[in-house]
């Protein structure tokens, strides 16, 4: 099939297919629904994107964070597709409806879930020619992942109501009692399967134990003094990744940055094209930064904290070497860092005894409260990000059922809560266990997904054997400060210096 | 003491000890009430009006309870909020080490600032693209409708690249030479272009050796300058394409209130408007009153004559007491509420507002 390979020089500027593209898009054109799992970085977006300009119509993707709905939009418009957009709860009244209006003139509309629970989307959906439903993330459907988002549950039934278009279920890591509980949820039975491997063979892996945090601080500045960049540290908390990140201005000469989720928009833009542009050496960064970065060449992938779970942890170094050559990833953990993954598992919850108080405090302005503001009066009265979205799904997906009274309610959530931690406490407990492996790392990570390592190419992992030499930068002389330009010359620089004075 | 905790005590020092911490807070996060407003113009703070947007209520209290504790700087009783004389010293002695631009003016041009902002930077970063033959780009704005307003700025310049971006670096160069030294360099430096991503005002704190907040309030004193240079009327003849980016932006009242505004643009006077609508004479007033608040270029000359803005601006500056009642009883009976708040949205830094230093 030869278009497909036109196609993809022509829109993408790619020479050929990564291993498992070409088989899903072939069986999205024969019109099947298709469940693939590809591993972070081989270009799982590829696949309806270039589908979605063979079928024509509309291609509805539903992702659950908006900063990915808006990095693939990025993505897309940096290659010429501008009939891309991307409809959530933080678009303006008009906005939405102007985008709703002229859904006709669209080819990737990204949404998130909870606004595909308004009456109106949905009917602005029917009337178009939706040719694709596209799941991302699919694991989030399954209670069995950490991830789970009560939303998702309604997603099959939601493909029905809007004249069921073929659906495309991708995730990068789900096992297989996830992907039975995703195909089952998502009422696509006779789905085509593609299975790829986890493994990212030109990855090493590393875990370094340390007793102190102290001590873990002064290996970081070693490590990103001699490692070759760019590269990532990422921690649990902003304020860690702020402190680190001042400790490594002061300490190191490299060029570094800190990167989280409560940085105002602009600032995050401009440290991610800091970063795809060269300028950084290092982002110090919580789990928010990476998601839709596309940039090739990262070559480290640094935890200063653990990741809570096996599946983010796979997730985050595979934001190394996309270019396929050798990168690393280190994992530092020292005895005290032990103490954390617990309080964020029960950060990312309501407390149970504040819940009569937080429901009624969402409840009073009646329904004109949408989803957005309840969740910044959850915010407001201290819970995390995480818990108030926790608590307004949980409860909108209550209120669904038809009205109870409020002990039953919080009796609900109650169990709710306790059968999410639960969850999350195992997905944790296989974490802490995989960091304890004595034997070669790769392999007990690939046995949590029930592959098998595929034979040794290059450096495996420092139980294998590693050297870490190879991945230093060639000599480690220390870069000049920048400095500030004087106005005069920033201007110009802007400008190409090519204006003239008049 | 850090910089945060010296504009804290900066502000609550400027309330005398008349309004609680939250007054402080509320002006900072540049929450829109009556109540707000009106005590940034008794108390002439309102310039520091939402210029800082992202405080957090944590991150607030954090700081409070820092300044009741440390020094014992304030007192607090919730209602009312003073500094101690430990305070007041820390305060004084403080001032060597920390300098507040001069060129804020939150509550008239914040709002016109960010919009500014966001299209100015997304212009330059298109402009520097586009001569240097790179039309895909990661865009420093991601909102759609400053992308597609954008689009369309284009499109009505109508210029070739050489020409628009020699244009716009004339203009900005002319506009920067107008600011402080470290404002232009903020602005510029934080400006992104082909190749080059713009600074954070973290990055740029560190290597102007300033702490973090102060930056920011020197950066958004650069942005409100050049909100101001842009939202002028006479702006569009040194400033031809600079001056289309304040285009189109609302003084952000509300709606009854644009409605008035028509109809005085239209030359009713306030009986008429009252008779038209069918509304109080005393809300129409209130809407004057809010116009003059929003729009700087609106002149307050027809309800309030000189002699009487004169005597009201005498009162305000005698009394200490920033009680509109209070004022009120010092004036000729002739003058009223409606007068003493027209007169209050008139007033600016330079009137000299009884200060106590
Ligand atoms: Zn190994």
């Amino acid at each position: 099939m030869t278009t497909l390979e036109a196609t993809l020089k022509e829109r993408f500027g790619f020479e050929a297919f990564r291993p498992g593209q070409k088989e899903v898009i072939e069986d999205i054109l024969k019109g099947h629904d298709v469940f693939c799992m590809l591993p972070t970085g081989s270009g799982k977006s590829l696949c309806y994107q270039l589908a979605g300009e063979l079928l024509g119509g509309l291609v509805v993707i539903v992702s659950p964070l908006v900063s990915l709905m808006e990095d693939q939009v990025e993505a897309l418009r940096l290659h010429g597709e501008k009939r891309a957009a991307a409809l959530n709860s933080f678009l303006g009244r008009e906005e939405k409806e102007r985008l709703l209006r002229s859904l006709h003139e669209c080819r990737f509309l990204y949404i998130s879930p909870e606004m595909l629970q308004s009456e109106r989307v949905r009917r602005a959906l029917k009337r178009a020619n939706v040719t694709l439903f596209v799941v991302d993330e699919a694991h989030c459907v399954s209670e069995w992942g950490y991830e789970f988002r009560p939303d998702y549950l309604k997603l099959g039934a939601i493909r029905e109501d809007i004249g069921r278009p073929p659906c495309l279920a991708m995730t990068a890591t789900a096992d297989e009692k996830t992907r039975a509980d995703i195909i089952a949820r998502l009422g696509i039975a006779h789905c085509r399967l593609h299975l790829y491997g986890v493994d990212r063979p030109n990855i090493a892996i590393a875990v370094e134990k340390m007793d102190t945090g102290a001590e873990k601080l002064e290996r970081l500045i070693e490590l990103v003094t001699n490692l070759q960049s760019p590269g990532i540290v990422y921690f649990s908390s902003r304020k860690a990744a702020e402190a680190v990140h001042a400790v490594l201005r002061s300490r190191t000469k490299v060029r570094t940055a800190y990167y989280h989720a409560g940085m105002d928009a602009e600032e995050r833009l401009l440290v991610q094209n800091q970063f795809f542009y060269d300028q950084l050496d290092v982002v110090c960064a919580t789990t928010a930064f990476g998601m839709g970065i596309n940039k090739a060449n990262v070559r480290y992938v640094i935890h200063f904290h653990y990741p809570l779970y096996v599946n983010a942890y796979l997730q985050e170094i595979g934001r190394a070497g996309r270019d396929g050559k050798p990168s690393v990833a280190i994992a530092l953990v020292a005895k005290e860092d032990h103490l954390l993954p617990e309080r964020l598992i029960h950060r990312e919850f309501p407390e149970v005894d504040r819940l009569p108080a937080l429901i009624r405090s969402i409840r009073t302005a009646g329904s004109a409260l949408d989803r957005a503001a309840a969740e910044a009066v959850l915010t407001e009265a201290g819970l995390s990000e995480t818990a108030g979205r926790f608590l307004v799904e949980t409860l909108s997906a209550l209120d669904e059922e038809g009205r109870k009274p409020l002990h039953d309610v919080i009796r609900r959530i109650e169990k709710r809560i306790a059968e999410r931690k639960a969850v999350k406490f195992r997905e944790l407990s296989i974490m802490r266990e995989w960091l304890e492996t004595t034997g070669c790392r790769r392999q007990a990570m690939l046995r949590l997904f029930h592959e098998e390592k595929a034979g040794n190419a290059g450096d495996c992992c420092d139980a294998c054997g590693l050297d870490l030499n190879v991945y230093r930068k060639p000599c480690a002389q220390g870069r000049e400060t920048p400095l500030l330009d004087p106005w005069q010359k920033r201007l110009a620089k802007l400008f190409g210096c090519a204006a003239p004075a008049r | 003491m850090t910089f945060e905790q010296f504009l804290i005590l900066s502000l609550i020092h400027r309330f005398r000890g008349e309004r609680s911490a939250s007054a402080v807070y509320h002006l900072l996060k540049g929450k829109r009430t009556a109540q707000t407003i009106q005590d940034g113009f008794l108390y002439q703070v309102h310039v520091y009006f939402q210029t800082l947007k992202s405080l957090t209520r944590q991150e607030w209290q954090a700081l409070m309870e820092d300044l009741s504790r440390s020094g014992r700087w304030i007192l607090n009783d919730g209602n009312r909020c003073l500094l101690t004389e430990e305070g007041l010293q820390a305060l004084e002695a403080a001032r060597s080490r920390f300098e507040l631009p001069t060129g804020l003016d939150g509550w008239f041009y914040g709002r016109a600032a960010e919009k500014i902002w966001s299209r100015l930077s997304l212009l330059v970063q298109t402009a520097s693209h586009l001569i240097a033959k790179q039309p895909r780009f990661l865009p420093v704005v991601r909102d759609d409708a400053t992308l597609r307003w954008i689009k369309g700025y284009l499109k009505a310049v109508g210029r070739d690249r050489e020409a628009l971006a020699a244009g716009l670096y004339n203009e900005l160069v002319a506009l920067c030479s107008r600011f402080p030294e470290r404002e232009a360099t903020l602005l510029s430096n934080r400006l992104s272009g082909s190749g080059m991503a713009g600074k954070t005002i973290d990055q740029m704190a560190v290597l102007l050796s300033r702490p973090e907040t102060e930056t920011l309030l020197w950066f958004q004193s650069g942005l409100h300058r050049t909100a101001k240079v842009l939202t002028a009327k006479q702006s569009a003849s040194s400033f031809p394409l600079l001056s289309r980016l304040a285009k189109d932006i609302d003084a952000g009242l509300t709606a009854s209130s644009a409605k008035t505004y028509e109809l005085l643009k239209k030359g009713l006077g306030v009986e008429d408007i009252a008779r038209l609508r069918r509304l109080k004479t005393a809300t129409v007033q209130d809407h004057i009153v809010e116009i003059a608040f929003c729009d700087p270029e609106f002149s307050i000359r027809p309800f309030v004559n000189e002699s009487a803005e004169r005597l009201v601006k005498q009162v305000l500056k005698r009394t200490r007491t920033r009680r509109l009642s209070a004022i009120k009883q010092a004036l000729p009976a002739d003058i009223d509420y409606f007068h003493i708040r027209l007169v209050l949205a008139r007033m600016n830094d330079r009137d000299d507002v009884g200060s106590d230093a």
